[in-house]
Formats: C-alpha cells, sequence, structure tokens
C-alpha cells in the first residue's frame, strides 16, 4: 500500500523550502510561492503537493493544481484534503462528474465522523456532491445528497438553501420556498437566504411576503443584479412603477458590469502573467461586490507586479 | 381547399415499416393511441444536395458559429408551399461564394425543385443569416428580406423572380449584421414595417483573440463585442421604407440581437415586438397605439432571468398555450440555461414559467437555437419544438453531457401549463443529432398535420415529414384588403365544444426563419370549429359560425 511509504515529515532541504513557502505565502506572494513549489514536483511528501495545488488553483493555473493534487493522492490515497481540493477544483472547471467521484472519495475517507470537525467536513462534502449533481442535472441524486449533508449538520442553513434552489428549478416553488425558510430560520443573517426567500415569494406571487427579504438583500447586496432586479419586479407587481424603474437602472448597470468581469476573467485565464489584467480583474470585482474575488486577484496583481520588477531589476 | 391525404395506403406504409417508406422509422411515442412520428425526408424531397456554408478557413471568426435559417413560401403562387434555404457565405474574396439564398420549389407531390437560378437568385451573393417573407408591396406574391453581414437584401417578387431592391428601398444603407427580421404593420396603415435586429460590431479588422487553452483559437462570447442596436423600417408604401429607428427607442435598445417576432400580448390590436439578444437584456417594445414603441422589457419581468442576468437569447415564439388564453412566450438559450417560458399576467407583467412546465430541466443540455410552437399531434393545443446544436466543437471534452451536435427536443403540450419532453426511439428522424440553427414548420404536403424544417451550421437541412394520423385539422389563410395583404398580425380565434384555441399571424420568427403564414389549428376528434373569429390589422373583425375541419380555408377580409 502506497500510505506505508508515506513518510511522516518532508526531509529536511524540503522542510526548508516550504518553510520559505509560507514566509511568502504570509505575504500573499502566490506567484513566488508557486515557483517555489514547482522545484518540488518530485516530493516524496503529499502535503507538499496539495499545497502546491492549493497555490496553483489560487492563481487559476488549475490544469496544474489538479495535477499536483493528484500526485498528493497518488502518494496518500487517504488524503482528505487533497481529495476535497480536487473535487472543488474539477467543479471550479465545470467539471462536475470528475468532481463528484473526487467529492465522494473524501466523503468516504471522513467516515464515520468521530468529531465535530469530521461532521462539518462531512456536511461540506455532501454539499459540493448535491451541487455538482445539480450542475448535472442529477436531481434525485442532488437531493439525497442535500439531505445527507443536512443530517451531518442539522443547523446547518447552506443546504437547506441549496435544497430549495434545487426544487425551483424543478418546479416545486412552494415545497422550495418552504425549504428556503428552513434556510432562514437557521441562519437569519445571511443575505443570500433573505434573497433567495425573497424571490420564492415572488414565484409563488405573494409580492406583500417578498417585500421586505428583497429590500432587505437589495440594501445589503447594492451590487447584485439579483436582488435590485428581484425588488424592482417585486416593487412592479405591488404598482410601484417609478421606485422600480430605479432597481431596474441599477439591475442595468450591474449587467454591464458583469459582462466586464466575464471578459477580465477570460482575459486572465488566457493569460495568467499578465499583471494589468489582474488589476482591472481585482478592480472589477471590488466595482461589483465580490470582496474576497477582489482582495484575491488584488494580491495576485501585486505580487506578479513585484515579481515583474524584481524581473527588471534584480538588484532591488 | 385540399385534401387530407390519410389513406388506408398511409397506414400500411406505417404498419409494413421501411419497405417502402423512408429510411428512418417512424414511431416516437404512442400518445393516447395516438403515434406521433417524424420520417426524414429531405433526401426524397430533393433537399438533400444542400449544404449551408460558414465559409470557416482557420481563422476562427466569430459568424462561422452563427449559421442560417431558411423556411416556406409560396413564391410562385401555384398554392404549393417552396423551401427558401440560407445558404451562409465566404468570409474571404477567394473563395467561392454561395449564393445568399437557394429557393426550392415545390411539386406539389411533397417534392421539391431548385428554382434558384430561374428565380433570378443564383448570381447574388452576400453572407447571409436570416430570411423573414411577406407581401409587403401588396402586390399579391411574398418578397423576402434577407439578413446579412454587410447589406440586406430586399428581394422583391416580380412574378416568380426575385429582384433586390434593398439600396433602392432604403434597407442597405447601414453594412452592419443583421440577423432577425420582422414584417409588422406597426401603425396598422395596410402596409408592412419592418424591424432588424443587429448582433455585434464584427469585422475581420475588429475580430479578437479568444482562446480557453492557451495559444489555441476558440470563438469568443458575445461579450467581446460591442452589441449593435435593431432597426426600425417605416414603410413609405411605395416600394421604400425610412428608418424610423429614432422614434421608439430602438436606437438606444441594447443589441446582440439572434431572435424577433410580433405579437400582440396586451390584446390591444396593435403589434408588439419581442426581441431576445444574446447576453443582453431582451427587449419588449410595447405599441403606443400610433406605430411607435416604448420599450418595457424591464418592467415586464421579460428582460433577465430571475438572477437579474441576462441570458444568451437565440430562438423565440410564442402563443397561447394553457387555457389562461394569455399569451405564452419561448426563448431558446445556451446550454445549462433553461429556455425561456414568460407568461403574461394580464397586467403587462410576465412570469418565467419554465420550471414550472415542465420545460426547463429538460432544456438545460441543450443549446437551443431555432424555437417554434406548433399543434404536431393536432390535439388542439400547442406544443414545442426546439432545434438544438452547440457553437463549439471541442465542447465535449468537459465530459459534462453537453454535446456538440444535439438532437432536436419535443416538447408535447399535456395541458394546465405542462409540457412533457418526447424521448424518441433511437432510430427515429428526432433522435439525429445535428449542430441545428433554423427552424420553421408548415404543412408543405397538404396532409393536414404541421411538418417541421431544420437548418445547420455548416450542414445539411433536415426536412421532418410528420406522419400523424386520424386527427383533424383546420388550416385558415388569410387575405387581407384593407389590412396588410398577408394578414400579419391578424389573430385568429377558434371554438369547439370543449376549446378556444388561438393563432397570431407573423412573418419572422424562431432563429432566423420563416413558417407558413396560415392560422393552423389541430382538432383532435372534433371534425369542425363551433366559431371562428379573425381580428384583421384593419380593426375589422370577421366572424363565421360552424367551421368544417380537414380543409385549408381561405378567408378574405373584404368578404
Amino acid at each position: 500500500m502506497a500510505c506505508r511509504n508515506i513518510p511522516r515529515s518532508p526531509p529536511a532541504s524540503e522542510r526548508v523550502l516550504l518553510w520559505e513557502v509560507e514566509r511568502v505565502l504570509s505575504r500573499n506572494q502566490y506567484p513566488l510561492a508557486a515557483s517555489l513549489l514547482d522545484s518540488l514536483k518530485l516530493s516524496k511528501y503529499p502535503p507538499t503537493h496539495n499545497l502546491r495545488g492549493e497555490v496553483l488553483s489560487m492563481l487559476y493555473r488549475f490544469d496544474e493544481a489538479e495535477e499536483a493534487f493528484s500526485q498528493a493522492l497518488a502518494l496518500d490515497p487517504v488524503h482528505r484534503d487533497a481529495a476535497y481540493h480536487l473535487g472543488n477544483n474539477f467543479a471550479f472547471l465545470g467539471k462536475h462528474r470528475p468532481a463528484v467521484v473526487h467529492f465522494k472519495r473524501f466523503l468516504a475517507i471522513v467516515e464515520p465522523p468521530i468529531n465535530r470537525n469530521d461532521s462539518i467536513a462531512l456536511a461540506a462534502g455532501y454539499l459540493q456532491v448535491g451541487r455538482a449533481y445539480a450542475h448535472m442535472r442529477i436531481a434525485d441524486s442532488a437531493e439525497t445528497a442535500y439531505r445527507s449533508s443536512i443530517a451531518a449538520i442539522p443547523e446547518d442553513a447552506k443546504a437547506w438553501a441549496a435544497l430549495a434552489e434545487l426544487m425551483d428549478s424543478g418546479g416545486e416553488h412552494a415545497k422550495a420556498l418552504a425549504a428556503a425558510k428552513e434556510a432562514l430560520a437557521r441562519d437569519s443573517t445571511t443575505v443570500a437566504y433573505r434573497l433567495l426567500a425573497g424571490l420564492l415569494y415572488l414565484r409563488v406571487e405573494d409580492a406583500a411576503s417578498a417585500e421586505p427579504h428583497l429590500r432587505a438583500a437589495a440594501e445589503s447586496l447594492p451590487w447584485s443584479p439579483a436582488a435590485q432586479y428581484n425588488l424592482g419586479r417585486c416593487l412592479q407587481m405591488l404598482g410601484h412603477s417609478s421606485e422600480a424603474a430605479l432597481q431596474f437602472a441599477a439591475t442595468d448597470s450591474l449587467q454591464e458590469l458583469a459582462s466586464n468581469i466575464v471578459l477580465a476573467e477570460f482575459a486572465v485565464r488566457r493569460n495568467p502573467h499578465l499583471v494589468d489584467d489582474w488589476y482591472i480583474l481585482s478592480t472589477l470585482y471590488q466595482m461589483a461586490g465580490h470582496v474576497e474575488e477582489a482582495q484575491r486577484t488584488g494580491l495576485v496583481a501585486r505580487a506578479l507586479n513585484n515579481e515583474s520588477r524584481m524581473f527588471i531589476d534584480p538588484n532591488r | 381547399m385540399t385534401r387530407r391525404r390519410h389513406s388506408l395506403l398511409h397506414l400500411a406504409v406505417v404498419a409494413f415499416g421501411a419497405a417502402c417508406a423512408e429510411p428512418e422509422a417512424p414511431l416516437v411515442q404512442q400518445e393516447e393511441g395516438v403515434a406521433i412520428s417524424f420520417t426524414d425526408v429531405t433526401h426524397g424531397a430533393g433537399l438533400g444536395d444542400f449544404r449551408h456554408v460558414t465559409g470557416a478557413f482557420g481563422n476562427v471568426w466569430f459568424p462561422e458559429t452563427m449559421g442560417a435559417g431558411g423556411g416556406f413560401l409560396d413564391y410562385d403562387g401555384d398554392g404549393i408551399l417552396d423551401v427558401m434555404l440560407v445558404a451562409g457565405g465566404v468570409l474571404r474574396a477567394e473563395d467561392e461564394a454561395p449564393p445568399a439564398v437557394r429557393l426550392f420549389r415545390g411539386n406539389g407531390d411533397g417534392s421539391f425543385v431548385e428554382t434558384t437560378h430561374e428565380a433570378g437568385l443564383s448570381a447574388l451573393h452576400a453572407y447571409a443569416y436570416g430570411v423573414a417573407s411577406a407581401d409587403y408591396d401588396n402586390d399579391g406574391d411574398p418578397d423576402v428580406v434577407v439578413t446579412t453581414q454587410k447589406e440586406n437584401l430586399l428581394l422583391r417578387n416580380d412574378d416568380g423572380i426575385f429582384v433586390n431592391t434593398a439600396r433602392k428601398a432604403g434597407l442597405a444603407d447601414e453594412a452592419l449584421w443583421s440577423t432577425a427580421a420582422v414584417f409588422l404593420d406597426a401603425d396598422r396603415d395596410g402596409w408592412l414595417d419592418l424591424y432588424v435586429g443587429q448582433y455585434v460590431d464584427w469585422t475581420p479588422e475588429s475580430d479578437i483573440f479568444c482562446n480557453r487553452i492557451e495559444a489555441k483559437k476558440s470563438y469568443c462570447t458575445p461579450e467581446a463585442y460591442a452589441g449593435v442596436s435593431g432597426r426600425f423600417y417605416h414603410n413609405n408604401r411605395d416600394g421604400t421604407f425610412t428608418d424610423r429607428s429614432d422614434v421608439g427607442n430602438f436606437d438606444n435598445a441594447p443589441g446582440k440581437t439572434l431572435a424577433a417576432l410580433s405579437l400582440d400580448y396586451n390584446r390591444d390590436s396593435w403589434p408588439d415586438l419581442l426581441v431576445a439578444n444574446d447576453t443582453q437584456r431582451d427587449l419588449l417594445f410595447v405599441n403606443q397605439g400610433d406605430g411607435t414603441f416604448e420599450e418595457a422589457g424591464m418592467r415586464s419581468g421579460i428582460a433577465f432571468d430571475e438572477r437579474g442576468r441576462a441570458r444568451a437569447g437565440m430562438g423565440i415564439d410564442a402563443g397561447v398555450v394553457d387555457s389562461t388564453n394569455e399569451t405564452t412566450v419561448f426563448i431558446g438559450h445556451f446550454s445549462s440555461e433553461m429556455v425561456g417560458v414568460y407568461r403574461h399576467k394580464s397586467n403587462g407583467f410576465f412570469v418565467d414559467r419554465a420550471a414550472t412546465s415542465r420545460i426547463g430541466r429538460a432544456s438545460l443540455p441543450a443549446l437551443t437555437f431555432g424555437i417554434l410552437l406548433a399543434d404536431v399531434d393536432l390535439d388542439t393545443d400547442l406544443d414545442l419544438f426546439a432545434a438544438n446544436g452547440h457553437i463549439t466543437e471541442d465542447v465535449e471534452a468537459t465530459g459534462e453531457g453537453i454535446l456538440y451536435r444535439q438532437r432536436p427536443q419535443l416538447y408535447l403540450n399535456v395541458g394546465g401549463g405542462l409540457f412533457t419532453e418526447i424521448l424518441p426511439n433511437p432510430d427515429n428522424a428526432l433522435s439525429q443529432r445535428m449542430v441545428a440553427r433554423g427552424a420553421a414548420w408548415a404543412d408543405y404536403d397538404r396532409d393536414g398535420d404541421v411538418d417541421i424544417l431544420v437548418t445547420e451550421n455548416g450542414g445539411r437541412a433536415y426536412l421532418f415529414r410528420n406522419d400523424l394520423v386520424a386527427r383533424n385539422f383546420l388550416q385558415v389563410r388569410l387575405i387581407g384588403s384593407g389590412s396588410n395583404r398577408d394578414a400579419i398580425g391578424s389573430r385568429v380565434i377558434v371554438w369547439t365544444d370543449t376549446r378556444r384555441m388561438e393563432r397570431y399571424i407573423r412573418a419572422g420568427s424562431s432563429y432566423l426563419s420563416q413558417s407558413q403564414h396560415d392560422a393552423h389549428f389541430g382538432l383532435g376528434t372534433a371534425g369542425a370549429v363551433d366559431s371562428m373569429h379573425i381580428h384583421w390589422p384593419s380593426g375589422n373583425v370577421t366572424k363565421r359560425g360552424v367551421v368544417h375541419g380537414n380543409q385549408v380555408l381561405e378567408v378574405y377580409e373584404d368578404g
């Protein structure tokens, strides 16, 4: 068995390099970290490859990330982080079938749960399986996965919300609304759940019940076309046409922004080494309120910028 | 009046299989004892040699993915439908260009003979996309507008010879990438006006290098290019048109249009216009009662999906499909986007019923271009046909079940606003996978049921003969006098003892295609309708009592 030969820690030389990687990552220098990790491609230590995969996926180098996670799993078939990350890597690329395979592999490693962390991991794994099945249009399997996620952590709202969306896509709007209410009952602070509930109230043509949820969502998520547009639709249904028109105008602007983000993502994936493209993407994310993505892509841009300066003037 | 050709001979063909019929197996499904069957008769009908030309030569240029439409018209006025297919074009000077369109005259026996040359079309070259046919000059024969990459063509029909009068008529003054064309009598003056949708600002010089895999060029998404607004042309009643896009917000509206159609969703007798855009919001131009329009896509709830996102609108049709008697609009979208199913709610507001109607989830794997409503099983309600095909040849590499060549989908209307997808037997004509684009319906063989024409990008055409047996129909052909001669914009309503059915006469729909103008009704087991009302665009209303089924009924506006 491969796992019998897994080293408990990396050799000293590799350990030194990993410390260096840790240091540059703490400064968010992802491209530099990737370069350092590139020299550890032949490592026998699975966590090194898992880390390499994580850094590469941060840089949108998904093919290389896939190879890194796969190498971690080849060395340690029960490396749960690598299995989960590999599933996520496939899911990000829209390859949901292999994503399911690796999420299930992750679940098989985690089960049976022996502590709360395991249960949380199980819930997350089942949720991802459900999402992948939903993308693959296998609704029954998606529902089963979501319900398994709920069973693992009953107080978690995420799987209820996903279940609501699944039922909505199947035309079961009343059941979808009931699931959305379950999500809200568990987490009333996440505005996405209020948006979902508002949308589903609109579905069942209850604009009056939808309005407070959609107002809250539109206020909290000024960059969200879904929030702005559905509040507009709701107000239109309630006869508040002039107020609705403002929401529609906002939606139109956001739509243009969304189109620009698609283009910018395209550019970054096409050539992940161009600093300017990362800056543009980061700025657009910022404008659209995608804070996490804006920070992450901004960090990549800055790191690339530093590296290019180093390249121009190696004595700096 | 035409005869109904359901006969013992026809039944025998079905019963004894392929011995004397077309090679494709016919049976799709038994539904309440009625066999729904389509046979691919393209080759036997004389359309087998047609090939659409993309002009691709390795540069991976945007227009190559778009394909083209086609449709039905009776250009020689012999009462037999003819077929016009848009042939595409070439993108570099040294390549041999096909005619912009190819014409096939119906022989009356279900076959066609090519008359492109005889009709004056063989020397007409352009990179062509769409067709819409109507008698814009009210001289009694169908004319055709052909949209192209540059100057559009207006093919005036002079006794069966087509003459391109676009420049003289004022339709060729702008060299823009045009797509969908719709004839409608916006001001109800008896003369058909024209809407032309435009796509994006692309030229070989402005081509952008897009790729999904480093260094290998792939087709760009439409976001890469600026959209171009559609144009509205007013008919001057003398064979010419005036561009009035500045009146009614056409100038400022988003472009990237791939489909458009006229409808009267609010039943005010003034034709409205619905425009489906590719990654831009969809548009609803509401007629203000004077031939001008106000764009109301947002407030009507039809502009975006319910996530507030613009989808990739490709094909469009509309009709009354349920007992609410309200218009439902169907819009074909990209794969992983549901077909849009927007039902009007009687107050100017539409609700997307894609999931509720059970079309939504089934449509997710398909990239739907051509889309049309027709009562294919003649059971009194409109069914939905979707012509599908992807734009990316290597889409299957994702392994997610999205195919490049896709089979068409037939959704049967099962009542209550619900549809069910018919899954064809593997050896049936409708199980063929294709890179479909345009779709149009007509009863080309005059046997009373609705047949379907599909076009492929860079490929052949498909003529699917409907081999339904033993159900009743009524086909109503309108000839306007106070209204435009084709009676475009008329509503025909018939009642049987159990059903109310409604059809709207339009020119231009689906994806860049032209279906038969006639109002076609399936009557199920009823041999007649109890009454029929025709609301002409002029405001005239014709009322008839009992009308017997299984006939093509010609109705003249002046009685």
